[in-house]
Order: structure tokens, then sequence, then C-alpha cells
């Protein structure tokens, strides 16, 4: 799988090799600038590095923190049992040799994320907003959308193609800041200067376009893989539309209350967002040139054109749609059209017709009662509270201090054992 | 001096030829063993739905005492699927007889609201669920490895090398019974 995933991306190592030239370049003028002599540019190439490689590896030993701060809380089968067979199910669907880490984030904004620079030691988090938000079936669909991105390798790339814009913007900061006069007064550099000037300005600018390219077309892969695993792009699709749909919610609510609602701190750091599944507060629903995501209308509707669930059908239904070039290389796709992955009877007439894909106000209201409940349950179950269900419908919560054997429901005054 | 050149040059031809065909058959080796892992993994998952079924059938007996004939359905459809573990394709059929036991069981289950509130009947229904999903998944990933490996032997110039070494062929899982195909109708008399 590695040299499809590789060779289906030329266009991202070519990114990352300018960029890597970049820093490098940088680095080196700004080595020479400040010491004024040939050593400084070995200096400046060294210092780059250095940093890269602390970076790189405080994402990869803290990957989830390094991504969402602390609120996350892990997971395992006792505290959520469906987010745990989804995500375990998604795994065999794609081959994984183990399933990655489930944690779950508490807040009420609906998104999700992967972490993980190899498939073995990869974690998947989602928020409580969206367990809320999502059926089953487009809870697996966002969680194969996640983990295509880590059997696609994403994450690395991601990160380090991050990193790399990082330090370039932080060069050219640093530079304009000191180094200009330094350089200018060392030696004749005055040419010297106005070429690391232009770098300057124009390499960070040109470092996040390159960037910001490199990360939709692998969110565009991620959602073909999404929809290989499932077999029903129709999930993901509705989905993303409900998603999508809370968005619009809250700017509504937000523009009339003139209050502040929950806002996406995790999501503005741009090397963060790169990672989940949709951007928050997204202002213009096209493919802008500043986006880490497509617009949520073109995936939507890729999804729902394909006719098939093969590589080839996404990439015929992207052409179809996006009316650009192919994601995918013709190497692959003609291997892939000699076994074409067929879609279930059932399956097609869903794809085909766009009522199919659920959304927010549709869903009866029992049906979010019982999905918020659920999700709520599942953060106190982590508190170490036993939740009983009882038959008149009562959830009863009994905090970790409670050491009786059995309890009373408030309501029907039903006995319940406490195990 | 020339000769030597063209020693050398040869040498270097026949070096990059031997490394791509090495490479190649690599690749299928690898691919051939991710079929077999992925087969391997169907079997994890059908043992497992094996083990659930007597807690499932404990936990409901209490409740549907008039069932006994849909109960007695799969219970017999376990042992079955259980000891017919030779053949890949008859073992395929006994365990899709086991899977619409169980979806006729979970239908009249509908019928007994004490039942379906219960919490241990829920949370079973939910893990045998899981199982079949993940017994579908297992055998769609079966049937990709196979994909992926049967591509790699067709196209040119793989095919030559897997000519020359034997390489087997797999078949993917198909529904051998065509009345599978319909629809499973629930009836319960």
């Amino acid at each position: 799988m590695w040299d499809q995933i590789v060779k289906n991306n030329i266009q991202s190592i070519i990114t990352m090799a300018f960029l890597l030239v970049l820093v490098l370049i940088m680095a080196g003028i700004m080595g020479f600038c400040l010491l004024g002599t040939g050593e400084g540019v070995v200096i400046g190439f060294f210092i780059a590095l250095f940093i890269f490689i602390a970076l790189y590896l405080s994402a990869k030993n803290n990957s989830v923190a390094f991504f969402a701060g602390s609120s996350v809380v892990k997971c395992d089968k006792k505290c959520a049992p469906v987010l745990f067979n989804v995500v375990e199910e998604m795994s065999i669907a794609a081959g994984l040799s183990n399933p990655p880490e489930i944690y779950i984030m508490d807040t009420s904004i609906p998104n999700a994320f992967a972490t993980g620079i190899c498939p073995e030691k990869a974690s998947v988090c989602v928020t409580r907003g969206l367990l809320e938000l999502l059926d089953r079936n487009e809870l697996q669909g966002v969680v194969a959308h996640e983990i295509g991105h880590i059997v696609n390798r994403d994450i690395r790339y991601i990160l380090s193609a991050g990193i790399l814009v990082s330090i370039i913007a932080f060069m050219a900061r640093a530079f304009s800041k000191s180094g200009g006069r330094r350089c200018s007064s060392n030696n004749s550099g005055g040419a010297f200067l106005i070429l690391f000037l232009v770098i300057g300005i124009f390499a960070p600018l040109l470092s996040r376009l390159f960037y910001f390219s490199l990360s939709r077309k692998r969110e565009y892969l991620a959602d073909a893989c999404a929809a290989q695993f499932t077999r029903y792009p129709v999930g993901l699709a509705s989905a993303l539309k409900k998603i999508e749909e809370w968005n619009k919610l809250q700017a509504r609510r937000k523009k009339i209350a003139k209050e502040s609602y929950e806002t996406s701190e995790f999501n503005e750091n741009p090397l963060m967002a790169a990672a989940c599944i949709v951007p928050c507060a997204v202002k213009k629903d096209k493919d802008s040139l500043f986006s880490t995501h497509p617009s949520t209308t073109n995936r939507i509707n890729v999804l729902m054109a394909m006719t098939s669930v093969d590589y080839s059908s996404y990439n015929t239904a992207y052409t179809k749609v996006t009316k650009e070039k192919p994601l995918i290389s013709n190497r692959d796709v003609s291997s892939c059209k000699n076994h074409d992955i067929v879609l279930p009877v059932g399956v097609v007439a869903a794809v085909n017709d766009v009522k199919s894909l659920n959304s927010i106000k549709d869903t009866p209201i029992e049906e979010k009662i019982e999905r918020r409940r659920d999700a709520e349950d599942i953060m106190w179950k982590h508190s170490g509270y036993i939740i009983i269900n009882c038959d008149c419908g009562t959830r009863l919560k009994l905090p970790p201090s409670y050491k009786g054997k059995e309890v009373i429901c408030p309501h029907c005054k039903k006995n319940h054992f406490v195990n | 001096m020339e000769t030597l050149i063209v020693l050398g040059s040869g040498l270097a031809v026949v070096f990059v030829a031997v490394a791509f065909i090495i490479g190649i058959y690599n690749t299928l080796i690898v691919l051939k063993n991710h079929v077999k892992n992925a087969y391997a993994q169907i079997e994890v998952q059908l043992k497992r739905r094996h083990d659930l079924i007597p807690n499932l059938l404990e936990c409901v007996k209490g409740y549907m005492q008039h069932e006994s004939k849909t109960l007695e359905n799969v219970t017999k459809a376990r042992m079955v699927a259980m000891n017919m573990s030779a053949d890949a394709q008859t073992q395929s059929v006994s365990e899709n007889v086991l899977s619409s036991a169980l979806k006729s069981l979970f239908a009249v289950s509908e019928n007994y609201p004490d039942l379906k509130a219960n919490q241990s009947f829920l949370s079973l229904q939910e893990e045998l669920t899981s199982t079949e999903n993940k017994i579908s998944f297992a055998r769609q990933f079966y049937n990709d490895s196979v994909m992926k490996y049967t591509t790699k032997k067709e196209i040119f110039p793989s095919n030559i090398i897997a000519g020359m070494f034997n390489f087997e062929s797999f078949t993917m899982f198909t529904i051998e019974n065509p009345a599978e195909r319909e629809v499973v109708k629930v009836s319960f008399d």
C-alpha cells in the first residue's frame, strides 16, 4: 500500500521538497548574514534541522496532547461501547494490525481528528458533540475518514509540512526584525538584502499556499478511502451535511444572541486544523486557496456522484463535480478498473437520491435526546459514575462514593442491583 | 579498455534487471501473505460470534418462554456452524444460516418490551450486530486483498515473474446460493 500512497501524490513529494529547499535557503542566508562568514550558512542549516527534529519528536511522543491540549478523555470498551465497536470495525476494513486508541474531547462542537506518525501507534479523537449529532452509519463514515488519514500516512506529511511552514514564517519574522540591518552593514549585501526581503515576504505566503493545497488534496483522498472502507458513501455524506448544518445554526445563534458561544480554539491553529474532518467557522463555501479543507458542498457532491466505491469511481466523480484534473494517478486507476468494487444494490438507489441524506431537522426529537444522553453518559462513566437504565426510562447515575449493593428508582420504585 | 567498459555496463544491466525481478517477487509474496492473513481474520470473528451466542440465549430465555422454536433454531445453527470448519465454501453457507437465525431472533424480540429495555440484552444485541459487521468487513478486506494480489499478478511486467514462480490464485467470497441474494424474509409461526 505504501507505493500506492506515495505514487498517488507526486505533488505532495514535490511540495515537501520545495518547502525543504526553501527552509534550507533561508536558514543559510540568515546564518550568512548574522555571522558574516561562509560557516554561517552551515550553522544556519543545522539550527533549522535541530528545530525541525525537536518539534517533530515532541509531536510524535505526545500526539494527542500536542494537538488538543488536556481536555481529552481516553476511552475504552466499557466507557463507549458503540464508538469502540465502530472503530474496531473500521480498522478491520482498513487492514490495520491493531485498532487506534480512542479519545473523546468534551466539547459540544462536532469534529474529529486523527494523529499518529505510524499506523501501529495511531489515535483517533472525536468530540462529544459529534457523538450527539450522528447516528451509527454516519459515525462510521467519519471514523473511516480518519482511519483513511492514518492509513495514507497523512499525519506524517501534514506535520512535517506544517513544521516547515512554521519555521519559514518564524525565520522571516526574525530576520525582518534584526538580521536585515546586520546583513547590510556586514558586507556589500545590498542585493542580497533585497533578495532576502523578497524571499522573506513571499516565502511564508507561498509555503502556506502549497501547504493548504496539499492538505486539501489529502482530505479528498481520505474521503475516497472512507467510501471504500464502508462501502456506503451516503454515511459520510450525511455526516458532513449534518456538521455543516450545525455550524450554520451556531453562526445564526451567535448573530442573534450576540453572545460568544464555544469557539473552536483548537481549530484556529492551522497545523492542527488540517488534521480535523471539517474546519470551523468557514466563511466561503468553495475551495479557496487558503483553506485547509475543501468546501463541504463539493465533498458531499463528489461522494453522492460515485457509482461504485473504488478509487477510479471517486476520481470520475471528482472530475465531474470539481472540473479539475483527477486526484489519483492513472496507473492505479487503471489497475482498479479490472476489478470494479460494485456498490450493494440498496446503496446505489440511496446514492443517487439526495433526499437520502439525513439532516438535523428531520431527526426525531426522541432520537436526539437519546443520543445526547448517551454521549453525556460516556463522560459520566469516565468520571467513575455507574449508570443504570431503569425500565421506566430514568437513568440513575450513581457517584463513585456510593457503596450500596442496591438502589431504588425514584420514579417507579423498582429495585436495581449495583454491580 | 573498451572491453572493460562493455563488461562493466553489461554487469550493471544484469544487476539492475535482477534487482527489479527480486523487487517484484517480494511484492507478490507480501501481497499473498496479506491475503492469507485477511482470511485468518475472518475465522477470528466467526469464533467470537460462536462464543457470544450462549450468553445471548441465557439472557433471552427468561423473557421469551413461548419462542422455543426460534431459540432452538439458533442453537442448532450454531452447532452446525461450529462443526463445519473444514471447507471454506460449506463454512460460509452454515455461517449465513446462523446469521439468518439470529436475525429472526432479534425480530421476534421486538414483541417483548421488557426484554427490549433490558440493559444486558441491549448490549448483547450491540455486540452481536457489531460482530456481524466485523465478519462482513473482514470478508470485505479479504476481497480487497485478493483484488490487489490478483491485479499485481495479472498486470505486465509482474505477470511474467508470477508465471515463472507459479504463484497461486485466490478466489473472492461470493454467494453460492442464489436464494441468499434475496432479501431475508422473517417469519415466525
